[in-house]
């Protein structure tokens, strides 16, 4: 059984991001089919969007429904599905670029989520600036500002959680990092 | 819920306001769940009984913001899935089931971080429960230590709910988890409860320690070394008996001189009472039952400290579990576990330590089984009166081999109890079992580990204060009470002068009062019980008044028998004749009456403060009943055959 | 339940045995690592119910410690922890070799 755990969207109770291994499933993005346990809780309206990211599957309950209810059936039918991954087929049109939008999801996520509570809770704030080809650029400020040391740490604990999610991610950026 | 409004009864949390928050403790044993309970509630704990079973509860206070929260350490168990009493206690009490017992209001889920692996199990059926819950990770400190690694905050993300890395036994992140409870109303839940399905749920646990970036710890290196040698099949059992043995020489001899002092303190006291109480009843109310009472309840408390010390010292480094695991096997022969043995043992310094050393069993059934049997070994009580009787039975002069008579009887001794005991033991076993589910044996061997002196020190002063405040009751009750059955009534110096008794000599005082007392009537009136085994009035109020306390026999025969010398009445006694009936003119202690007396002391439960930790312990009268009961009928059984015996021997 | 001779050092036990052979926990010889295949309710099923939740879930490696001086119980590494079960309880635990 492919090991996987759900964790809440942040903003979105609908949502439940389920975090898989990396490379368990081929593709990214919102997949043209699933294998057939999913494919039927979508059919039958429970999930409203299967959505894949590079180490996690996002899905969307269907109106109506909730979590405490519905949640152990889409658990059981995930897990059947991330045993078949050749049942995944990829988008045909793949965007402009997925992954930035993904990076760039991610990373809004969290900085709404907890780095940002946390940022807040210490006296700063992080704006997210851009995301692009695995690099986030976030602007810092508040009590983070013209602080160095703060910058470093705030600078590491989002690239760290962000890494998590998206392992592709080569850095977080600092737009308002005075130049050294 | 009803039980909310009535939160009084035995639950030990006293007069508790409904609308204090009631936060319990949940947890595997070994993970510090009981570290974390005492740095939260310091010594302001109440341990009690569950309603009715055997199940000992700790219910403690603490205030954070002005506010105050009552926190419950529930009984340390690996599963939900109750399979014995006790994890039916906790299951109970997550589910408010439990009379009396409010359903508490949020849990702390204490997990050993060096554990993980396993214990995420266990947290996935917590939350499962639905109850607001916050993860307290313990050991982290260890877990870096052994180039482990867990990232707590992602731990919490993953799981959905709060988690703090608590150390302890250093006190590191109490503050904190302090500060977390007072907002437990607004803890995060997660959105989706863990799955219930094994296979889901492992899965589930796998990718939670994934994401928290968990790497085990490195196999500990020292418990690795020591449990070559100390689980090693020769070397361990001889390192085993060598720590028993000075396990067992510590509780016994640094305790004597203690004891000794706790006895002279109250002698004096007694002393001065009668110095300057010249009222004779009441300075012998006073002095005799009273003082006498308090000191027969605190001269038990050296060897009770001694012993939990030890007990807390030798489970907090972990080798508890290690004797435990060398003596399974012997300990099955009688239906028990390894960790019986220990309370066993104890017994032989004292059967209170013993039964309160009960705690460590998981099983219920064991527990009574245990208690059942301790109060057979040859406790530190029984020894004057041994060296007494011996000392009537066999001459000092005679060997067998090189070994003296006596001793060789006083070893005999020791052996029957123990033997008794691990019969017993297996008897109560085997009718336990008959009604309740046979509990797998487990046990987790944990890393030898340093204890932290303030779970040693609040371990062994709650297990003082709790004898003290529970047991003083029922033996100044029974010394008092002995005291008038042996004094009353109240006879007049004239009454005395018309018998013929000179008021002025103390002793032909005494030995008139005793004589003429209602203990003679009842030593009397209890003739024909024990006539059977030739012993005659005299001995009966000596067996009676020893009932709350076998050393009292001693003293008791001494002033029954007026001797002169009331503490050593051997002489006095080998020349004692019976006064009246079929046998006037014979000798009293005759070999036979001697061996009867012998025996009967082996078995018969003639301690009260016993009878009192037994009702503490099991929070019911049945088990010191029963006790009480089944002891009585072996000790006379048995000292009637043991008179028989001795007597188609020629004795 | 038929047990092996338990006297085979782990190293010939282990090569006479077939890889897909399946065993008692109960009969494998200090030293010898196995990965569980189930927990049978044979038993009762709160000890197999039991026996899972201490970490003898399929799929885990459990390596034999080391045998108490008269041979029972057993102490047995699993899930990074050391825990030791009668013969009774560790024969419901059945067992294949472990790769590596």
């Amino acid at each position: 059984m492919v090991p996987t755990h759900p964790q809440p969207v942040p903003g979105r109770p609908d949502e439940l991001r389920w975090v898989v291994p990396a490379d368990v499933l081929p593709l990214t993005g919102r997949p043209a089919a699933v294998p057939a346990p999913l494919a039927a809780l979508l059919a039958d309206g429970t999930l409203a969007e299967v959505r894949v990211e590079p180490a996690a599957v996002v899905t969307r309950l269907g109106t109506g429904r909730g979590w405490p209810a519905d949640g152990p059936r889409v658990r059981t039918a995930l897990h059947a599905a991330l045993d078949d991954p050749a049942g995944w087929a990829p988008e045909d049109d793949a965007g402009e670029s997925p992954e930035d939008l993904l990076l760039y999801t991610a990373a809004r996520d969290l900085i709404d989520g907890q780095v940002g509570r946390f940022a807040r809770s210490h006296g700063g704030g992080i704006d997210l600036v851009a995301a692009h080809e695995g690099v986030v650029t976030v602007r810092l400020n508040g009590a983070c500002n013209g602080c160095p040391a703060a910058r470093v740490t705030m600078k590491r604990r989002l690239e760290d959680t962000l890494r998590r999610r998206f392992p592709a991610l080569r850095e977080v950026t600092d737009a308002g990092a005075p130049p050294s | 819920m009803s039980a909310d409004c009535h939160d009084t009864g035995d639950s030990g949390t006293g007069a508790v306001l409904t609308d204090v928050p009631r936060v319990a403790l949940v947890g595997s044993p070994n993970a510090g769940k009981t570290s974390v309970f005492n740095s939260l509630t310091g010594l302001k704990a109440k341990t009690g009984n569950y309603p009715g079973v055997t199940v000992a509860r700790f219910v403690g206070t603490f205030r954070v913001g002005g506010r105050g929260y009552v926190v419950e350490d529930l009984p340390g168990t690996y599963s939900l899935e109750p399979i014995s009493p006790d994890e039916q206690i906790t299951v109970d009490v997550l589910d408010g089931r439990l009379e009396n017992v409010p359903r508490p209001d949020a849990l702390l889920v204490v997990v050993d971080a060096t554990t993980l692996r396993r214990s995420l199990g266990f947290v996935a059926q917590v939350l499962a429960r639905g109850l607001p819950t916050c993860v307290v990770v313990t050991f982290t400190d260890e877990l870096t230590r052994r180039q482990g690694h867990l990232d707590v905050e992602a731990l919490g993300q993953a799981l959905g709910v709060p988690v703090l890395p608590v150390v302890g036994h250093r006190g590191h992140g109490i503050g904190e988890l302090r500060e977390r409870l007072a907002e437990w109303r607004s803890w995060p839940r997660p959105v989706l409860p863990p799955p219930a399905d094994p296979d889901e749920s492992d899965a589930w646990a796998e990718s939670v320690l994934a994401f928290a970036g968990y790497r085990s710890a490195e196999r500990h290196r020292v418990t690795q070394r020591v449990d070559a040698v100390l689980l090693h099949p020769v070397l361990g059992t001889a390192v085993f008996f060598v720590v028993m043995l000075l396990f067992f020489q510590t509780v016994f001899t640094l305790a004597a001189p203690l004891q000794g002092y706790v006895e002279a303190f109250f002698g004096w006291l007694s002393g001065l009472v009668a110095a300057h109480v010249h009222v004779a009843w009441l300075s012998g109310l006073l002095g005799d039952a009273v003082i006498g009472g308090v000191g027969g309840v605190l001269v038990f408390v050296p060897q009770i400290v001694l012993l939990f010390l030890l007990i807390a010292l030798l489970e907090g480094v972990g080798y508890m579990s290690r004797a435990a695991f060398l003596m399974d096997r012997v300990m099955a022969r009688a239906g028990l576990e390894g960790r019986a043995f220990v309370a066993l043992l104890s017994s032989f310094a004292c059967a209170i330590p013993g039964i309160m050393a009960t705690r460590t069993l998981p099983s219920a059934n064991d527990r009574v089984a245990t208690m059942m049997a301790a109060p057979l070994m040859t406790c530190s009580a029984r020894l004057p009166v041994y060296v007494l009787l011996i000392g009537l039975l066999v001459d000092p002069s005679v060997k067998v081999g090189p070994f003296g008579a006596q001793g060789l009887v006083m070893f005999g001794m020791y052996l029957l109890g123990a033997v008794s005991a691990m019969l017993a033991a297996w008897a109560f076993k085997r009718l336990g079992d008959r009604r309740g589910l046979v509990m797998p044996f487990y046990m987790e061997m944990p890393p030898y580990r340093l204890p932290a002196p303030r779970s040693v020190l609040v371990a062994m002063w709650d297990s003082s204060r709790s004898f003290i405040r529970k047991c003083s009751t029922i033996i100044m009750v029974t010394t008092v009470g002995l005291w008038l059955l042996l004094n009353l009534p109240l006879q007049s110096a004239a009454q005395m002068r018309a018998a013929g008794v000179d008021p002025g000599d103390a002793t032909a005082v005494s030995s008139y009062v005793v004589d003429h007392s209602y203990a003679a009537d009842l030593g009397r009136l209890v003739a024909p019980v024990f006539d059977p085994l030739g012993f005659d009035w005299r001995v009966n109020v000596g067996v009676l008044s020893a009932q709350s306390a076998r050393e009292t026999f001693v003293a008791t025969l001494g002033q029954v028998a007026a001797a002169e010398d009331p503490e050593h009445p051997a002489q006095v006694l080998r020349s004692m004749t019976y006064p009246d009936g079929p046998r006037a003119g014979q000798r009293v202690f005759t070999a036979p009456t001697i061996a009867a007396l012998l025996v009967y002391f082996a078995y018969a439960l003639q301690c009260m403060a016993t009878v009192g930790i037994m009702r503490r312990e099991t929070g019911t009268w049945k088990w010191p009943a029963v006790a009480f009961t089944y002891l009585t009928a072996t000790a006379w059984v048995m000292a009637y055959l043991a008179r028989t015996i001795t007597t188609m021997l020629g004795g | 339940m038929t047990t092996v001779d338990d006297l085979v050092e782990p190293g010939d036990r282990l090569s006479a045995v077939r890889c897909d052979g399946e065993r008692p926990l109960a009969d494998l010889a200090p030293g010898a690592r196995a990965t569980v295949t189930r927990v049978t309710t044979a038993g009762s099923p709160a000890t197999a119910r039991r026996l899972r939740d201490l970490g003898f879930t399929p799929g885990t490696v459990v390596q034999v410690v080391r045998r108490a001086p008269l041979r029972d119980p057993v102490v047995y590494l699993v899930k990074d922890y050391e825990v030791c079960l009668r013969r009774a309880q560790a024969a419901c635990v059945y067992t294949v070799r472990a790769d590596g």
